[in-house]
């Protein structure tokens, strides 16, 4: 039953994937011919395959400080993002008062702002003509900092984006702990902040890893806000692939580039195969 | 006679309010050292709010808590001598078992050869040290709650504190882990504050039962005292199985019903009441109804009609019809044959009006424990 869809899969995305895999190896003919016909400093062999267009592109200065403040971005946002979360999640799952639904609602909305408005929106706010910079300059400060086209900004928007996911994540999983569990912590002497790093924390495991990964693969692989709202150069790996692919006409460096990315999401993805196999281990011990 | 420094835990006006609704009003109770008191009283009737104030997981509106002499009404649940066994446990299920009792332990930073000495003693004690490193999510229900227990008692709190800890167990588990917790209650003499809605749980294993309607304390007895004499129409209906029904007295008995069934009373049983009493509501325990067949020649009583029998092994419940619109309910012996027209007869009684205790056939013990109030209102209605 499932051969079909698995079949659509494999033509659809995986053949593809394949031929920019060979292609990023020095392949350049058969379904590479045509985009080879016309790209730029393309490396190509006649024998088996090669690393050398990994090692070009590795040898540019630009991908290498491109590639650092891409993690650089996704470990800062990933952390702001679950500190945010975990906090407005917390704080609405503990004293369920009407501030705390408020935050819960409030967080939610940017997932209902298009990327491209809310970048315009916070490039606006912080630019150099924007709004924080004029209130500053009304206030005396005219050399008041900006942060447009900064990665600082860039982390803002990614954060920006990923909240929303994060505290549906964080607060779904609180929902299904009972809250006499952390009483019972506080019963035994332990403080609000002890008690949430050694009961809550561990309980709500696997929803903080979906958000530390599946925001951390997001980010790393974002273009919409980086492009936006970012530096020319270094930026992340997403506009610096689109602008190698586009501008400069050099299609393998920009697959290159993909593929490094696609090895990072793995690596960012493990925590969350692990979580998830512990999660149903732990599930199949409680059902004997 | 108790001095307020032999009280475990002393609660002095304690109110509180969830939104427009008083769930707690003003209540006080003093539990002695040592002695196990159980909150007992129909859902919503302020219990487990009381609970949680006295364990700090609630802040009171008005009045104290205080324990071994101490107040500690401001102070968070943390910082307080007490421990809890909540209704579903509670137990930490990423932690082992051993994990979930030397939790506090590691808190107060106890040396590592203490931690494991306490735990194994609270583990033994509970009948789960062959079961230390298994999960909680691997133990039966019985199990877990006695872990709950062990990590509760192995803090050494100065007062217990258990929320319904039974009501997840199935009948027959329920009657075997409550005497343990009485055992270990009374060996390690901890005071102990246990909440239920289930009147036989309070019996068995109280030194004194508060019973609590809508936020207030009716009456606080030890459990004979509660059964034998409910000082409220709602105790009296909410404690133990009980026939109240409407009638006035009259010469060797009460007339019932509107049809005025006689129902006659053994001798002596109505001697305190007056025939110009008027209405009351009368209260009769199962067990205060002499049901014998009619025809026995047994003593007289009023005539009735046993319509429904259910067995209860060593004892039957029967109710009997008296006349078309009165009926009794009583325990008898399974072996006699009711088929036929019975004759009743009551042999210990209860009266109230306004839903206070005025008469009582029976008096109470020598200790004088009726309440002065009580007796006055006895003392008025003879």
């Amino acid at each position: 039953m499932v051969a079909p869809p698995v079949a659509i899969i494999g033509f659809f995305v995986g053949v593809p994937i394949v031929i920019s895999v060979i292609y990023t190896l020095g392949h350049v003919g058969g379904p590479n011919s045509a985009v080879a016909a016309v790209a730029q400093h393309q490396v190509a062999t006649h024998g088996l395959l090669t690393w050398a267009a990994y090692q070009q592109v590795f040898a540019q200065h630009n991908f290498r400080a491109s590639l650092v403040a891409s993690v650089w971005v996704t470990v800062v946002s990933v952390v702001i993002v679950l500190i945010l979360s975990w906090a407005i999640a917390l704080y609405a799952w503990q004293t369920n008062s009407r501030l705390g639904r408020a935050l819960s609602a409030l967080a939610i909305v940017p997932m209902f702002i298009p990327v491209v408005i809310a970048s315009y929106s916070i490039l606006q706010f912080w630019s150099y003509g924007g709004f924080v910079k004029t209130i500053a300059y009304a206030l005396g400060m005219p050399n008041f900092p900006t942060l447009g086209f900064s990665l600082q900004l860039v982390v803002l928007g990614e954060v920006w984006v990923s909240v929303p996911f994060g505290v549906l994540m964080i607060a779904s999983g609180l929902g299904g702990i009972s809250p006499s569990v952390f009483e019972a912590a506080r019963d035994a002497g332990a403080g609000v902040v002890r008690a949430t790093l050694s009961v809550l924390v561990p309980m709500n495991l696997l929803p903080t890893v979906i958000v530390t990964c599946f925001t951390g693969i997001s980010i790393l692989g974002s273009f919409t806000v980086p492009y936006l709202v970012g530096p020319t150069a270094p930026n992340l790996l997403g506009p610096e692939a689109t602008e190698t692919f586009s501008s400069f006409n050099e299609p393998q460096q920009a697959e290159v580039m993909a593929i490094v990315l696609f090895g990072l999401s793995v690596i960012v993805a493990v925590p969350y195969i692990w979580a998830t196999y512990r999660s149903n281990r732990n599930a199949g011990v409680q059902a004997t | 006679m108790t001095t307020a420094e032999s009280h475990g835990l002393e609660i002095t006006g304690l109110t509180k309010k969830l939104g427009e609704n008083t769930v707690v009003k003003g209540i006080s109770l003093s539990v002695r050292r040592g002695e196990l008191v159980c909150l007992l009283g129909p859902s919503g009737c302020g219990k487990t709010t009381t609970l949680r104030m006295i364990g700090g997981f609630l802040q009171p509106d008005g009045g104290r808590i205080a324990i071994d002499g101490r107040d500690v009404t401001e102070l968070p649940p943390e910082r307080r001598p007490t421990a809890m066994v909540f209704q579903n446990y509670a137990l930490w299920p990423h932690m082992t078992v051993y994990k979930n009792v030397a939790y506090g332990l590691r808190l107060r930073k106890l040396a590592k050869s203490e931690i494991d000495d306490r735990v194994a003693a609270a583990l033994k004690m509970v009948n789960l040290d062959q079961k230390a490193n298994r999960h909680p999510g691997a133990l039966s229900g019985g199990e877990q709650q006695r872990v709950a227990l062990a990590r509760a008692i192995v803090l050494e709190p100065a007062l217990l504190l258990l929320d319904e800890p039974l009501s997840n167990l199935d009948a027959k588990l329920r009657v075997g882990v409550r005497e343990e917790i009485r055992e270990i209650q009374q060996r390690l003499s901890i005071t102990t504050v246990f909440v239920t809605h289930d009147q036989d749980e309070a019996l068995s294993v109280a030194d004194r039962i508060a019973v609590m309607s809508s936020g207030d304390i009716e009456q606080y007895s030890d459990p004979d005292d509660l059964y034998r004499h409910p000082e409220s129409r709602f105790v009296a209906g909410f404690v133990g199985a009980m026939n109240i029904f409407e009638g006035r007295v009259t010469t060797g008995g009460v007339l019932v019903g509107a049809e005025d069934a006689f129902l006659p009373c053994a001798e002596g049983v109505l001697s305190g009441l007056r025939a110009e009493a008027g209405n009351l509501e009368l209260a009769v325990r199962l067990e205060d109804v002499s049901v014998a067949p009619a025809s026995s020649g047994g003593p007289s009583g009023g005539a009735g009609r046993v319509v429904r029998q259910v067995p209860h092994g060593h004892f039957k419940e029967v109710l009997i019809e008296l006349g078309k619109q009165a009926s009794l309910r009583a325990y008898v012996d399974p072996d006699v044959d009711l088929s036929g027209p019975v004759a009743v007869t009551v042999r210990r009684l209860l009266a109230y009006r306004d839903g206070e205790l005025v008469y009582s056939s029976h008096a109470r013990d020598q200790a004088g424990r009726r309440s002065e109030a009580a007796a006055a209102r006895v003392e008025s209605a003879r």
